[in-house]
């Protein structure tokens, strides 16, 4: 095989499994989004807070995957009370509820900032052994992130298309109206939906923790990227954010190969604007909101 | 309504006093609240009055404030040209970007107005020979001739009541406009985006209008900014400077025009005084901001022409 | 008779406002010398302005615990730039017209900096920024302004020769994607020529690049042998082990503040042998002076730069540069008799050319101020992981391959 066709593999690898995370992270946006109808502007540092906790945890339990399994708790806490108490009471007020959203991220960050500090940190890794892959050595901990981001994924759409409650969220971004004259009980749609939608953020955040620097910031980027797949694959829609996301992380990866960094961003950006153009509402998007 | 204008015409008299009272120190900080005060306003056509929730209007900022010194630097331009330079980059990139954007539906458009500003950041950083990129570009603001006299800019006091003028002038032309029959046709398209529409209005030109505007406003005050701080950085391009005008905004008071300059005053000021006693200023803006919101989703002018009302 | 009264009232109250003065001045002696530090404490540098302002403080005990600068004790006041160039120009103005402060220290953006210093010429006080840019030392510089820290070309500069003579002659560079990877890129292609070698390839990559392959793989040409990289942090660890995966066999040589902040012995054979310059020995040794020994005490870190107590570490490589420029200041006012306001021109004539000798004062090494450009010339050093360890291998002395200044403040009016 020739040496390129491997080089553009691995690539196209690294990048799919760096999209499998942004999927759980964008997936956790569109929910909110089309649950409740919130630009969610702390999202990011909530991927943020889980990065951070999980690498607060490890030496603590001695164990990463036992913090991987704490942090989601630990994170699900936090979120329940945001929604109950700070946004619910401005539903449908979607500007004021994304503001209340973006005081959020200002006190997450700063409390990130007081006790976690400035200094970006690097986290051991998990799982130290590496496979040989066509011939060149590749790190376990990656593949271990590719299972256990499947994992999550399949165990989120066996609860949103198999379980009742899973189907009254999704009946919920359809229609919420409808779904509250049909006798559900939207609040603990609500509060359910964010509670998930942070909690992926989280775990994406556990996951490139030993891959990426934890840093207080490292929020920001990551949003925008989510922002990006979410509007790509339709809001709303979950199919759309999951192939929205494994195709830009992948494609993004393979063009490094032939561009220069500028070029790639641009080129992520001039393939939205193509996508906006030829389907408005993304490429899955629902009606009208 | 007349509470409103009262409140507007009664601060800008107020800032024309303090210019002369204030301890140089402050009057700095006053300075940069009546900028921001501009942006501020400015956002308000665009969110409070026809519910266009943009987040990419440091877009305009950052063009505003190179359309200044870019054309000080390279043109050899007087600060009132410079301005003018700076209004119009803000006025064209937003017709660019409206004729694009205003057509999408609420949330798409404040994410891809979010995103379109990420990707200016992106190149004001990368474009470095035009923008200075991340390091800036600063210049020397030649004086203001008028003729009889010149009046420099690097006097504090001539700063101050040349961007008040400026306030002023933003201010008196947004009240006439929301009087006139284009600022009804706004409040109606905030009222009811459909029913406007259905009574003949072309709801989209009328928006876009709005959203000119707004974006004007930001680039005169991105120019009146780098004028006074006499420097601009690919750093104006950030979102940062996307977020702050939504801050001001609903803390302030949405549609009220001035109620935004309450919402500059109070992040001016923590972030002036507050950050030196203690650094994580912002959670307890974070904290000030939800109870503001708590107390009143109309924000702080909102509220009190509320209570004034009864 | 009233008239009278009034007329003696105000004779006395003028006489009193005269003697006032004289009195103030008499005063001057014990009145504070308020220092102003726009600190980066929040925002992207937030890891530069902690062990700043840990640093500055230290000095500024130290300083007055043995008597304050000509008898005055130095009153500190510290603003946050949120890293960003607009909140630092308003914290700048707030230290100097709220405050009242004389002279401003810090911030380790160049952003802030260069948008600072204009104000800082307006406002006439002498400001001592901490950063790397070239350009301070150059066009966006003025006579008010220093640069208090060693700025990429001289750090390149002084590498050059050992790089040509000890480690390789044909190179690659390897530099994240902004300003100040290019700065290091074209500097170091620059040097290397003046002194006869080659720069055969110029690879940059986007900063928070997690996989360096796809930029190192089939870029670096064989017949290279050594390679130059400016990147830190994660990048730095994605790139050393994805070159290591590609040529293990080269040279490699990393920008001033590349190895900062790593833990060398878990880095492994990936950076074994890895060169780096550096303003400031990252680990205490044996073989440090007593200075170096005693500075680290003062500033409270221990053997591998780590904040004692709070293992927070400092940015050493730039911490250097505050501590001694509060002494500069010391020596500076002391020798030109520097009262206040008025004098600032007598005291930027003394800190024009001014010279320092190692000492715990000066712990980094000689060096001096030079005069037409303000920048600080000082010594390099070079660093080496040998067996997992990061040594001193090399001092390069204070002013060697140092370029020639690109402007001359000395002759720009106050």
């Amino acid at each position: 095989m020739p040496e390129w066709v491997v080089d553009v593999l691995f690539l196209l690898m690294n990048g799919l499994i760096w999209g499998l995370i942004i999927a759980l992270i964008s997936l956790g946006l569109s929910l909110i989004f089309g649950v409740m109808g919130i630009v969610n502007m702390a999202h990011g540092d909530l991927y943020m807070l889980g990065a951070i906790l999980g690498f607060s945890l490890y030496p603590i339990v001695g164990n990463f995957w036992l913090a991987l399994i704490i942090v989601p708790v630990i994170i699900a806490v936090i979120a329940g009370p945001i929604e109950r108490y700070v946004l619910r009471p401005y539903e449908g007020y979607h500007s004021v509820t994304m503001i209340a959203t973006v005081a959020i991220s200002f006190i997450i960050q700063q409390i990130g900032l007081a006790t976690y500090g400035g200094i970006p940190k690097k986290m051991p890794d998990p799982w130290p052994i590496s496979f040989s892959i066509l011939g060149v050595s590749y790190p376990g901990y990656r593949l271990l992130i590719a299972a256990i981001s499947v994992l999550i994924l399949v165990a989120v759409w066996l609860f949103l298309y198999r379980t009742s409650f899973g189907i009254l969220i999704r009946a919920s971004i359809q229609d919420k109206q409808m779904a509250s004259a049909m006798g559900i009980d939207v609040n603990k749609v609500l509060i359910s939906t964010f509670v998930l939608g942070s909690v992926l953020a989280a775990i994406g955040g556990v996951l490139a923790a030993p891959v990426t620097q934890v840093s207080y910031l490292m929020g920001n980027d990551v949003a925008l990227l989510a922002f990006i797949v979410v509007i790509i694959g339709g809001l709303g829609s979950l199919e759309g954010t999951l192939i929205a996301a494994l195709g830009l992380c992948s494609l993004e990866g393979v063009m490094a190969f032939v561009l220069t960094p500028t070029q790639s961003k641009a080129a992520i950006f001039v393939i939205m604007v193509i996508i906006l153009m030829i389907r408005p509402r993304g490429l899955f998007g629902g009606k009208e909101r | 309504m007349t509470h409103r204008r009262t409140f507007a015409l009664g601060s800008l008299a107020v800032f024309a006093v303090l210019g002369l009272l204030l301890p140089s120190g402050i009057r700095s900080l006053v300075i940069q609240i009546m900028i921001f005060s501009v942006f501020a306003m400015g956002y308000d056509v665009s969110l409070g009055f026809t519910n266009q929730c943009s987040l990419g209007h440091s877009i305009f900022f950052g063009a505003g404030a190179y359309g200044a010194i870019l054309t000080i630097m390279h043109l050899k331009a007087g600060p009132v040209l410079s301005l003018f330079a700076g209004l119009g980059a803000g006025f064209f990139f937003a017709i660019v970007l409206g004729i694009v954007c205003v057509r999408l539906s609420e949330a798409y458009f404040v994410i891809v107005t979010a995103i379109i500003s990420a990707v200016f950041h992106l190149l004001a950083m990368d474009l470095t020979w035009l923008t200075g990129g991340d390091d800036g570009l600063s210049a020397t603001i030649p004086p203001i001739s008028l003729g009889f006299a010149k009046l420099s800019l690097y006097n504090p006091l001539v700063n101050y009541y040349f961007v008040l003028l400026f306030l002023a002038l933003s201010y008196l032309f947004l009240e006439r406009v929301i009087k006139a029959p284009l600022g009804k046709i706004f409040i109606a398209i905030r009222e009811n985006e459909k029913r406007t529409q259905f009574l003949g209005y072309n709801v989209l030109g009328y928006k876009l209008i709005a959203f000119v505007i707004s974006a004007s406003l930001g680039g005169l005050s991105g120019a009146l900014y780098a004028l006074t701080l006499r420097y601009a950085s690919a750093d104006y391009f950030s979102f940062y400077w996307s977020v702050l005008p939504v801050v001001w905004c609903l803390v302030g008071g949405l549609g009220t025009l001035a109620g935004p300059w309450i919402g500059v005053a109070i992040m001016s000021l923590f972030q002036y005084y507050v950050s030196a006693w203690f650094t994580y200023y912002l959670l307890l803006f974070g904290i000030l901001v939800l109870i503001v919101l708590k107390v009143s989703r109309k924000g702080i002018l909102g509220y009190l022409l509320a209570k004034g009302a009864k | 008779m009233k008239k009278w009264i009034l007329v003696t009232a105000i004779v006395a109250a003028l006489a009193l406002g005269v003697s006032g003065d004289n009195a103030a001045n008499a005063q001057a002696k014990k009145t504070p010398i308020k220092i102003g530090m726009i600190a980066d404490k929040t925002g992207g540098l937030a890891a530069y302005g902690y062990s700043h302002e840990k640093t500055i403080r230290a000095a500024v005990a130290k300083i007055n615990k043995e008597g304050g600068i000509a008898g005055r004790p130095v009153e500190l006041f510290v603003e946050d730039t949120e890293s960003k160039p607009s909140v630092g120009a308003l914290k700048f103005r707030k230290l100097v017209e709220t405050n009242g402060v004389d002279l401003v220290l810090d911030s380790n953006s160049s952003g802030v900096a260069i948008a600072c210093a204009p104000i800082a010429k307006e406002l006439k006080v002498p400001y001592f920024p901490s950063v790397s840019a070239t350009e301070v030392a150059a066009d966006k510089g003025n006579r008010y302004v220093f640069q208090s820290s060693t700025n990429v070309r001289e750090e390149v500069g002084a590498a050059a020769k050992f790089a040509l003579n000890k480690i390789g002659k044909k190179w690659v560079t390897v530099v994240v994607n902004y300003a100040w990877g290019w700065s290091n890129e074209q500097d170091f292609a620059m040097f290397i020529k003046q002194n006869g070698g080659t720069v055969l390839e110029s690879i940059r990559v986007p900063l928070g690049t997690s996989d360096w392959l796809p930029y190192l793989k089939g870029k670096i040409p064989k017949e290279a042998d050594a390679v130059f990289f400016a990147n830190f942090g994660s990048d730095f660890l994605s790139f050393i082990r994805d070159l290591h995966a590609v040529r293990p066999d080269i040279q490699k040589l990393g920008a001033v503040y590349a190895l900062s902040a790593q833990d060398i012995k878990k880095l492994g054979a990936p950076a074994e042998g890895t060169y780096c310059i550096t303003p400031f020995p990252t680990i205490a040794s044996d073989s440090d002076t007593k200075a170096a020994k005693t500075f680290r005490e003062l500033i409270g870190v221990d053997q591998e730069g780590k904040e004692i107590g709070t293992g927070t570490r400092f940015v050493l490589a730039y911490n250097w540069g505050m501590w001694e420029t509060m002494f500069v200041l010391k020596n500076a006012i002391e020798k030109s008799g520097w009262k206040g306001k008025s004098d600032t021109p007598k005291l930027i004539s003394a800190i024009e050319g001014i010279k320092w000798k190692e000492s715990v004062e000066f712990p980094q090494g000689d060096g001096y101020f030079r005069a037409q450009d303000h920048l600080a010339i000082v010594g390099l050093y070079i660093e080496q992981v040998v067996n997992g360890e990061l040594k001193v291998i090399a001092r390069i002395p204070a002013g060697e391959g140092a370029y020639p200044p690109l402007v001359d403040f000395t002759k720009e009016e106050f």
